[in-house]
């Protein structure tokens, strides 16, 4: 695995936990445990896109980290090359 | 609006191309209860949704399908890469080829392509959220099915990676489902009226 797939997997399992906690509290809004894990978890998954970014390229559009130029050139999510 | 991420939810790598698979597997991109059908489904029944929180909740699961198009359709790009005329024609994948080379086309594996007709979008938020459930639960069933075919690990990663998710949204759904009937004025009848249409209806649900 390369260290662009580690920094990629590391993105992927925080912002899925953030994900996956934010629907909890779509339903659950005043669980303040799942509101704590939710923001802790929100706050390494921003870290990680940061780290990413910086050395890989931009992952949104909007980003002003890293390279501009691959937020085209960079491999896209489907290719081989984006997942190993 | 959405801004889109440049990743995958999940990650997807194949090493082996197997067309066959690919032919079986598209039925999640545009087949009746594929991602698609199921992404337009949540997105659209936010307008006639009269509890806000029913319409977060459709929001963030509706966005996550859109991410779960991607992943079925990158399964569907690796599984069809390097191919010969000679592996097309052996596969069966040949239909497919004919008219849409390694596109990837939103159709049911029938051949059926994607229809809007199975969409379950009423105005009602009872038939509507009954609807999400059931949907879930049929792309559940799809993707049991899918991974009963399949033998490669590459490929049932992410299978078992987007069953899953069925199973937690069709969760979410059931909680949706009744903590906007827990607002209803009239408890001994969630049939009563249907708030999103009926002026001064009791059931109100204005969350």
């Amino acid at each position: 695995m390369t260290d662009r797939m580690k920094a990629l997997g590391n993105v992927q399992e925080k912002c899925f936990a953030a994900h996956e906690a934010n629907l909890y509290l779509d339903a659950y809004p005043e669980d303040h445990e799942a509101l704590d894990y939710y923001i802790g978890m929100q706050k390494q998954a921003q870290e990680a896109t940061d780290f990413f970014e910086e050395h890989y390229g931009p992952l949104t559009v909007k980003s002003t980290k890293g390279d501009r130029f691959l937020w085209t050139l960079s491999p896209w999510p489907w290719e081989m090359e984006a997942n190993t | 609006m959405w801004t889109y991420e440049k990743k995958l939810q999940y990650p997807v790598r194949i090493k082996n191309p197997n067309p066959a698979l690919a032919k079986l597997i598209i039925s999640q991109v545009g087949g009746p209860d594929g991602e698609m059908s199921a992404s337009s489904r949540y997105l659209q029944q936010r307008y006639s949704m009269p509890d806000r929180r029913v319409v977060g909740m459709l929001t963030d699961v509706g966005t996550e399908e859109l991410g779960h198009i991607e992943i079925v359709s990158a399964i569907i790009y690796q599984l069809t890469r390097n191919l010969t005329p000679e592996e097309i024609k052996k596969s069966g994948f040949d239909v497919y080829f004919v008219d849409h080379t390694t596109g990837v086309y939103p159709t049911a594996a029938s051949g059926f392509p994607f229809s809007a007709a199975g969409l379950g979008i009423k105005g009602d938020v009872i038939a509507d959220l009954t609807d999400d459930l059931a949907a879930e639960q049929k792309a559940r069933v799809t993707y049991d099915n899918l991974i009963r075919l399949t033998d490669d690990p590459d490929v049932l990663d992410p299978l078992k990676f987007l069953r899953e998710r069925e199973i937690v949204h069709f969760q979410r759904f059931a909680d949706s489902l009744r903590m906007t009937q827990d607002t209803f004025v009239d408890k001994k009848n969630f049939y009563l009226c249907n708030p999103s249409f009926d002026k001064g209806c009791p059931n109100g649900c204005r969350i």
